[in-house]
């Protein structure tokens, strides 16, 4: 057996989990080679006083710390948890209104490609039913009657 | 004979599953029971790794409350030991780690004069405090390989297990653990007194 492969074993050996054969050869390479015997002796003595050291006991008051942590790790989880629905209330209400607010200006904006050739669907606006008129909106153009321009409609409505 | 020392470890695997069961269900002693079979053994681990009482007492409790959190993930795969000190080493390399880079673990033990050896009953204590300041001295990994072997008593496949590592490489780290105290232990040993 070689130094080498001595050490591989060494702990396998303290460990006392070497087969009987391979015990025969480390016994061997043990008897004859000094550094591997002072290195057995050394890591032999070590284990001794590692395994001795005294084994230190938590503190009473760990328990008690672990207690407060959770019971606040819950009270800011439970604290979290309104503001997490407000927010998702509130970013879907900015949602929607975004969408109406693209829906009208693009309502609103479609009359205002003014094209006398377009056929327009004109109504007529008052303030009470019978009144006069005081205005007229183009909501679309499904009429098949041609119309003026918006703003000379609702300019010459007032005449 | 070997199938009744195999049971034991079963049976305790199987109270240990039950009871993270009955954690998961919102039963609050179950996870006290667990806590109190492993408190001593997390934060002895913790105070070797990172060499200090009050610091050994806030990683606990981090170890513990995490734990606590991460309950919920457990896959009932492995021992709840392996998990938790799995969960527990990490832990406490990170911190001793991070405690290294600031330099207070080198700083303090350089700050601390070697006393002279006294004689008699304190005789013992004065060796304790010297392996476990030459302890101190190794990288945060050996100094976990350390305190699970030789503090927790694990064989080499739960470390294994535990650091997620092929068993050679346990046996090199902790032979390269051995090989680095041997200066700083040299003539503690009965072996080297004689």
């Amino acid at each position: 057996m070689k130094c080498e492969l001595f050490r591989d074993l060494l702990l396998d050996y303290v460990d006392g989990a070497l087969d009987a054969d391979t015990l025969v050869d480390y016994r061997q390479h043990y008897g004859s080679c000094a550094g591997c015997a002072a290195t057995q002796k050394m890591i032999e003595g070590q284990e001794g006083m590692l395994a001795a050291l005294p084994h230190p006991k938590a503190p009473d008051t760990l328990w008690g710390r672990i207690q407060h942590e959770i019971a606040d790790r819950r009270m800011l989880t439970s604290l979290d948890r309104p503001r997490l629905r407000f927010g998702g209330w509130a970013a879907a209400a900015a949602a929607a209104l975004v969408a109406v607010s693209c829906v009208f200006a693009v309502g609103g904006r479609a009359p205002r490609r003014e094209d006398p050739g377009l056929p327009v669907h004109v109504v007529d606006i008052s303030a009470q039913p019978g009144a006069p008129a005081l205005g007229r909106m183009v909501p679309g153009y499904e009429n098949p009657v041609p119309a003026a321009p918006l703003f000379d409609t609702l300019l010459g409505a007032g005449k | 004979m070997s199938q009744f020392a195999d049971e034991s470890p079963e049976d305790s695997r199987d109270r240990e599953w039950a009871l993270v069961r009955r954690h998961l269900e919102g039963d609050r002693d179950a996870f006290r029971a667990l806590y109190e079979k492993y408190r001593d053994k997390v934060y002895a681990s913790a105070l070797r790794i990172v060499g200090e009482a009050s610091l050994a007492e806030d990683l606990a409790q981090e170890i513990f409350v995490k734990i606590h959190d991460d309950l919920r993930g457990f896959k009932f795969e492995s021992r709840f030991s392996t998990w938790l000190y799995r969960i527990a080493v990490n832990h406490a390399i990170n911190k001793a780690n991070e405690i290294e880079r600031r330099g207070r673990i080198r700083e303090r033990i350089a700050r601390e004069q070697p006393p002279e050896p006294p004689r008699g009953p304190d005789a013992d204590r004065f060796a304790d405090d010297r392996v476990i300041r030459a302890v101190g001295e190794l990288s945060p990994k050996l100094r976990a390989i350390i305190a699970l072997r030789y503090l927790e008593g694990l064989s080499y496949s739960e470390i294994a297990e535990v650091l997620e590592v092929s068993i050679g490489t346990v046996k090199s780290r902790l032979f390269l653990a051995h090989e680095t105290l041997r200066p700083m232990m040299q003539g503690l040993s009965e072996e080297d007194k004689a």
